[in-house]
């Protein structure tokens, strides 16, 4: 980072806030605040759908994930069309005719105030502590390989986004989200047009895409089904449309982004172009990170992408053993580039069997490659160093760092930096519209006037930004915390979308049957959890949404029937 | 509410929408084995 890289991280955050600050004045009545006047086109809407699935981690992860595994990510979004279409023709013109603020509203009027207390609750409960992770996770990658302190750069990626959100509310995490997103497409656009720059000048670009299928990295589509692999074609279109059924139908972090917008059409095209718009962009970034593994077939890469953990295991008794093992990677980076060069050389020959021939050449010193990293990662685990973070994670923040011009490194980290923040603003402004909405207004108090509700729900969105802060700083004294994390929100989704469907679609259920139904269900996906945890059952956890939606579904009606027919067994004796 | 332009009613574009992904899908397989 030079003068000119801070110029440019500081200048591109500094505008996108005062857009958003700017475009958002004039905020009068809790309505203006909480949805932002309902004038949102659908460009925006979609823009802003996306920047709030799309974190940090969507960009930092991402490409590495294709650098180690290869492309098969991309099935993981099969499921997001289909879900839009659903959402679209049957949850968002209810929601609309209905006026609300929050989903949870909406199951008040047809199960009553326990089941809205209840979903909206375990909403605040797993997007709360959800929240504190979408800081957290590119803090400590950042923090970890600029150098800078863990803590200020929480302090300054979640102070900027409460600053916005408390002024703005919506309507400016709306507005700022669209700027982030073009940031964000800009940058990643660039650095993949700088990277095949950078290929060697006897490579082309099509030598490069076909390196990257010869080892194995393009393998977008997979039909081979099974349980425990979540990145095949079925799971992706079955598993990932319930996933994204809640995610986008009952989570208010995505709800509240579409109910801003200026009409029904408006909101259901917005979340149309999401569904169209994600799966394309998943596989541009995904073909980035494979790209980037090609790069590191002609360039040496680190045998350790994080090198903080480098440097530290170079001061430890086992400083030897890890000098041995680089050398070992060094070799064998030499003897594979020579194997890439001749595979390059016979594929210009179109001979299948020379071919084939060099493909497992290459193949087999690409696994020993892979033996020898594994045998790195465990010595520094050996060492007691702790990462926090898995190695591909950092694969692409030190491409960037070591072979962007100045300048566009500056960029680069301001496009981690809205990722960060649009969906920290999304949450944030989500966690203080549920406590406002959900419980302050329905339960506290009821009667006031609309300037008090405005003033409570500016105080709700400072007291969850200070919250998200305080949780994201403790997050590194917990082992293994952002994977508990996530297992607690997808514990929950499965069924809380099984409430939706039933309340949408299954008019005879009543709020007792599905209450209880929703009770059972919890039960039965955390005793599969606990079973797949201690491999008696060997299942995908993407799974466990359809199963708690289905259980949900399936329970309700029965206990529905049984409960009409011990009714009718009273009246009659 | 009117359709997107084009289209005579909201059921033609979500089926319009989701042969579009089908395409897609078609797209990445024929990648996937043109690569391999």
């Amino acid at each position: 980072m030079n003068t000119l890289d801070w110029l440019v991280l500081g200048g591109t955050l500094a505008y996108i806030i005062g857009y958003g600050i700017w475009k958002t004045r004039g905020i009068r009545t809790t309505e203006d605040y909480l949805l932002g006047k309902r004038e949102l086109k659908w460009y925006t809407i979609g823009l802003s759908i996306v920047a709030t699935q799309a974190s940090a981690i969507t960009f930092l992860s991402t490409p590495g994930q294709a650098f180690e595994e290869g492309m098969g990510f991309a099935q993981f979004y099969f499921g997001m069309p289909i879900a839009m279409v659903i959402l679209a023709a049957v949850f968002i013109p209810v929601f609309y005719r209905l006026k609300v603020y929050t989903a949870y509203e909406f199951l008040e009027t047809r199960f009553g105030v326990a089941t809205r207390m209840l979903t909206a609750g375990l909403f605040l409960l797993s997007r709360g502590l959800a929240a504190a992770i979408t800081v957290y996770a590119p803090a400590i990658i950042l923090s970890s390989i600029m150098g800078w302190s863990l803590n200020v750069t929480i302090l300054i990626m979640g102070g900027l986004v409460i600053f916005y959100t408390l002024i703005g509310g919506t309507n400016a995490v709306s507005q700022t989200q669209k700027q982030q997103m073009i940031i964000i497409l800009t940058g990643m656009v660039i650095a993949f047009f700088i990277l095949l720059s950078l290929l060697p000048q006897n490579i082309s670009f099509n030598d490069a895409v076909r390196v990257a299928g010869k080892t194995g990295k393009l393998e977008v589509v997979n039909f081979e089904f099974s349980w425990d692999n979540k990145y095949n074609i079925w799971t992706g279109i079955f598993g990932s449309t319930f996933l994204f059924l809640s995610y986008f139908g009952t989570d208010q972090s995505q709800v509240q982004r579409y109910l801003s917008g200026k009409s029904l059409k408006e909101s259901r095209l917005g979340l149309l172009f999401n569904g169209l718009f994600k799966v394309p962009m998943q596989f541009c970034i995904l073909f980035l990170g494979a790209m980037i593994f090609v790069f590191y077939q002609f360039e040496k890469p680190p045998v350790f992408f994080n090198q903080a953990a480098v440097n530290q295991i170079q001061n430890t008794e086992y400083a030897t053993q890890f000098s041995e093992l680089q050398t070992a990677h060094d070799t064998n980076f030499n003897i594979k580039k020579l194997q890439l060069l001749n595979l390059v050389d016979v594929m210009k020959t179109g001979d299948d069997f020379q071919i084939n021939q060099a493909q497992t050449l290459l193949l087999n010193t690409q696994s020993e490659s892979q033996n020898i990293k594994t045998e790195v990662r465990q010595l520094i685990e050996k060492s007691g160093i702790n990462v926090k973070s898995k190695d591909s994670d950092y694969v692409f923040i030190s491409f960037v760092l070591k072979y962007l011009p100045h300048g566009l490194i500056g960029l680069l980290l301001a496009v981690i930096f809205s990722a960060a923040m649009s969906t920290t603003a999304s949450e944030l402004n989500a966690l203080a519209t549920a406590t406002t909405i959900d419980f302050y207004k329905r339960g506290i108090a009821q009667d006031r006037d609309d300037a008090h509700y405005l003033r409570t729900s500016k105080l709700f969105t400072f007291g969850w930004g200070i919250l998200i802060l305080i949780f994201a700083a403790s997050v590194s004294l917990f082992d293994n915390l952002i994977e508990a994390v996530n297992i607690v929100g997808s514990l929950f989704y499965g069924t809380i979308l099984g409430i939706f469907l039933v309340a949408f679609f299954f008019k005879r259920v009543g709020g007792n049957a599905v209450f209880v139904a929703a009770i059972i269900t919890e039960i039965i996906v955390i005793t599969i959890y606990v079973m797949d945890r201690y491999e008696v059952l060997n299942i995908a956890y993407l799974w466990l949404n359809m199963i708690g939606c289905v259980l949900v579904i399936g329970i309700a009606m029965l206990l529905e029937n049984m409960f009409r027919d011990s009714n009718a067994v009273i009246r009659n004796s | 509410e009117q359709p997107p332009p084009i289209f005579r009613s909201w059921r033609q574009f979500y089926a319009f929408v989701l042969t579009v992904h089908v395409v897609v899908i078609i797209l990445f397989y024929w990648f996937t084995k043109m690569y391999e």
